[in-house]
């Protein structure tokens, strides 16, 4: 998240502080090792004037570096950090501390990815890694304008286990809420709430999974997050004064199935906002993803991907997030020039709110 | 004659290569908890999926010989080289934790399992000197 140069700052510091004392628990403590990724991209778009892409843009993706050490045979810490050249800012991304009991139990406690269908907890910022050249909008980052909560501050238990030669997966998360806050370039933002909750509600998230032992090319998952999300004290939006405070909940069945080199995908969403105070009706939102991806030996990948966003009319939530309905389709391929860089190029066809328009993106991405 | 012999010694020693290079043991430290394991397990073990067993975290290690690591890789794993590479920097990136260290020779392997509670590694079969650790499983590679 970017929030500020001071606040960064202290976080950064924070972090590092906190990395070099638990590095320093090692009993070989010696060096260790940032790894990275990187990319460059060059977008251009037809048919939208509004578009800031709408002349053509190079665009760095931005650096970002993580760590990851083992301190004993219980302990291991994560920590991943994005040098966002468009703030100017060092942004925490993730960062935890881990200790594994057996395969079935691991408490970590820190700031996480949610776990909320496949995608968020598959792919992070690591372009290189992922198919497409963007995440699809529905899973769009907090700071980015998405409508999700993508990161989450508190604890979690994660396990895996077999019952003969099924696979279970589960993930069970404690943290804190978000918020709805204008930040510091008056966009207003989903807030993960990194210092401080703004009420006494915890978010719960959980995530099961399975892999049956009769199709093992067959995952499929059930995942879900249930928060409350007051907005910042005294927030506008366009100028008026907004006071969102909803219960909303979250479900998202998911799936995974590959053969032969093909793959098929996908999260569903179902949103629902409650007014804790009773005086708006619910609102049912949803949205979804569906990839399908080709491997060619190794090295090209062409995709598919489609997804839809479906916002009820009158939502606070949404509306404050400058969210609605959206249907994309992306045709695209991959080429990997070797396994720590890859060149993708993609078309986009857009709907957005019913502004169409269509992208063209070519990205070189990069792990080093 | 001479020719003979020639061909006969040529035969000998390709037939003695070619059972030297057949067959890859699973080697791990003598306190292991099991005195077996299946193609699965080693898999899983290999990808970082399996972390424990009885209670000790495992520690495999990975062969720097890179016609072994090959050989180990497509043969048991079913992955290529730069598959599984890409492979530990995406498990890695997602959940922490560290790739199998890769040690410079059999000898080394050997001696790291024979020091390592929840060591365990591979080598081609008579190529080292296993006394100290325990063989898991032999696995026939082919040539």
């Amino acid at each position: 998240m970017v929030f500020g140069g001071d606040f960064q700052v202290k976080k950064i510091l924070s972090l590092l502080v906190i990395v070099f004392v638990v590095i320093s628990l090692k009993e070989d403590a010696g060096a260790f090792e940032f790894k990275g990724f990187a990319n460059i991209d060059f977008e251009t778009v037809k048919g939208s004037d509004n578009n800031e892409h709408k002349y053509g843009s190079f665009i760095v993706g931005g650096m970002d570096l993580y760590i990851s050490e083992v301190i004993n045979d219980r302990l291991d810490i994560l920590g991943e950090i994005l040098i966002d050249p468009e703030e100017g800012l060092i942004d925490l991304e993730r960062f935890h501390v881990g200790y594994i009991f057996v395969d079935a139990i691991k408490i970590r406690a820190g700031r996480f990815h949610t776990p909320l269908g496949f995608w968020n907890i598959s792919y992070h910022h690591g372009a290189q890694l992922q198919p497409t050249i963007d995440r699809p909008e529905i899973l769009k980052f907090e700071d980015d304008g998405g409508v999700l909560p993508t990161h989450t501050i508190g604890i979690n238990a994660v396990g895996r286990f077999k019952a003969g030669d099924s696979v279970f997966m589960y993930d069970i998360m404690l943290g804190n809420g978000d918020q709805i806050i204008e930040d510091d370039n008056n966009d207003i933002l989903l807030y993960p709430n990194v210092d401080s909750d703004n009420n006494s509600n915890k978010s719960i998230a959980f995530s099961f999974s399975a892999k049956p032992g009769f199709l093992q090319n067959l995952k499929v998952g059930i995942s879900g997050n249930y928060q409350r999300v007051h907005s910042k004290e005294g927030l506008l939006v366009d100028g008026s004064p907004v006071d969102i405070d909803i219960l909303q909940t979250i479900i998202v069945p998911a799936f995974l199935f590959n053969v032969n080199g093909f793959e098929i995908g996908g999260d569903y969403f179902y949103i629902r906002n409650k007014d804790k105070n009773g005086i708006d009706e619910d609102k049912i939102n949803n949205g979804y993803y569906i990839l399908l991806t080709y491997s060619l030996n190794e090295q090209w990948m062409p995709y598919v991907l489609t997804e839809s966003r479906n916002v009820e009319a009158g939502d606070k939530y949404f509306s404050a997030l400058s969210s609605g309905d959206l249907n994309e389709t992306i045709v695209g391929i991959k080429y990997n020039t070797n396994y720590r860089s890859c060149i993708k190029a993609e078309g986009r066809l857009v709907d957005d709110d019913n502004d169409k328009y269509n992208e063209y993106a070519i990205q070189w991405a990069v792990s080093f | 004659m001479r020719f003979i012999i020639y061909i006969v010694v040529i035969m000998v020693l390709m037939l003695s290569v070619r059972t030297y290079a057949e067959e890859i043991n699973v080697i791990a430290n003598k306190s292991f908890p099991v005195n077996h394991i299946s193609t699965q397990t080693l898999k899983e073990i290999y990808l970082g999926e399996k972390v424990t067993e009885g209670g000790i975290r495992i520690r495999p290690y990975d062969h720097k010989n890179p016609k072994i690591r090959r050989k180990f890789l497509t043969k048991v794993l079913g992955v290529s080289e730069d598959g599984y590479n890409a492979y530990w920097i995406k498990k890695v990136f997602q959940e922490g934790g560290i790739p199998p260290i890769t040690k410079p020779s059999s000898d080394e392997i050997v001696r790291t399992v024979r020091e390592d509670t929840g060591g365990i590694g591979y080598i081609i079969r008579n190529e080292a000197d296993v006394s100290g650790v325990k063989i898991l499983l032999t696995i026939d590679v082919g040539d």
